[in-house]
């Protein structure tokens, strides 16, 4: 026989060697340890995945909602400038006399 | 069934496609793609961790063999391939999407049964005989080793030196293939190759009574 062809019968001979426990408590037991371990053992990442994210995804959406209600606001309001000033005339009294501020 | 794989079941990933990926894959080559499991993946990166039960009980059994098959204790091996799915699990985000999980959880499972060898070999001295965890050739683990061809098999392997014997017993008993192997224990395949070249050839004198009058 072949090195080959030994090793071919030998391979297919051995696979019957495989670990296999067929009670299924066993497998019911790891799957349970896992699954608890996963749940204790919560890593830096997985905390900054679970909290920080939402918590950033908030402040920035508020951060846009409150910078675009800015913007809205400041389109809406008159403009305040040097001629709308110096049109409309002002005037201030005090003890019965009238002090005019205007062009 | 696992709450994992319940979770992500669609209407294209009904129950009864569920239990065929789960049964099929024995039959699976690790290079196979699995569409529930890569939304099983996608789902765990995603932050669901129920999603991963899918994962585990589908490696589940492969990861303790492989295990098992190295550090020949069934507690052991249970322990180290808990301590696989949890690192596989940890360090998911640098698992790249589309590939399949298979050949990932047996790298770090291999390299975990590695590492306890190592630290056996390093403590063998100072610890006592009888608080050894385990000792090659502990055959009480497996049934299958009632079969006096499988018996003589399983001794023969044993009996090889250390890195001949993890190679042989992936490449006969677990079915792996040369560049698997080599990805699996960080060797090159060249040296897998010569791990299973010399591991043949004693392997062919020990065995030689029960296969050189066999008709080919």
């Amino acid at each position: 026989m072949s090195e080959d062809k030994f090793f071919d019968r030998l391979r297919d001979d051995a696979a019957k060697l495989r670990y296999t426990p067929q009670d299924e408590f066993t497998w019911t037991r790891l799957a349970t340890r896992i699954r608890s371990r996963l749940n204790s053992d919560a890593t830096v990442a997985q905390m900054l995945a679970r909290w920080f994210r939402p918590i950033a995804a908030s402040f920035a959406m508020l951060a846009i909602v409150a910078a675009l209600s800015i913007t809205w606001i400041e389109s809406r309001e008159p403009a305040y400038n040097a001629d709308s000033i110096s049109s409309n005339s002002l005037e201030i009294s005090v003890d019965g006399d009238t002090y005019s501020l205007a062009e | 069934m696992f709450a994992g794989a319940k979770a992500i079941e669609g209407p294209a990933c009904g129950p009864l496609q569920l239990m065929f990926a789960l049964k099929s894959e024995v039959e699976r080559t690790p290079t196979d793609t699995d569409p529930i499991e890569q939304r099983a993946i996608a789902a765990v990166k995603s932050g669901d961790s129920g999603s991963y039960d899918y994962v585990v009980s589908k490696y589940m059994k492969r990861v303790v063999s492989i295990a098992w098959g190295i550090v020949r204790n069934a507690h052991d091996a249970e322990d180290l391939a808990q301590e696989a799915f949890v690192k596989a699990f940890q360090t998911i985000q640098r698992f790249k999407s589309g590939e399949p999980f298979g050949p990932w959880i047996y790298r770090i499972v291999t390299n975990l049964a590695l590492d306890v060898m190592k630290h056996r070999q390093r403590f063998r001295h100072e610890e006592i005989q009888d608080s050894l965890p385990a000792t090659r050739g502990d055959r009480a683990d497996l049934p299958a080793v009632a079969n006096e061809l499988a018996r003589r098999i399983d001794e023969a392997i044993e009996a090889l030196p250390e890195m001949q014997r993890i190679v042989a017993r992936l490449y006969l008993v677990e079915n792996f293939e040369h560049s698997e192997i080599a990805a699996m224990t960080s060797l090159t395949e060249g040296t897998v190759r010569s791990h299973l070249s010399l591991a043949r050839t004693k392997l062919r004198e020990r065995l030689a009574d029960l296969y050189e009058g066999r008709h080919e």
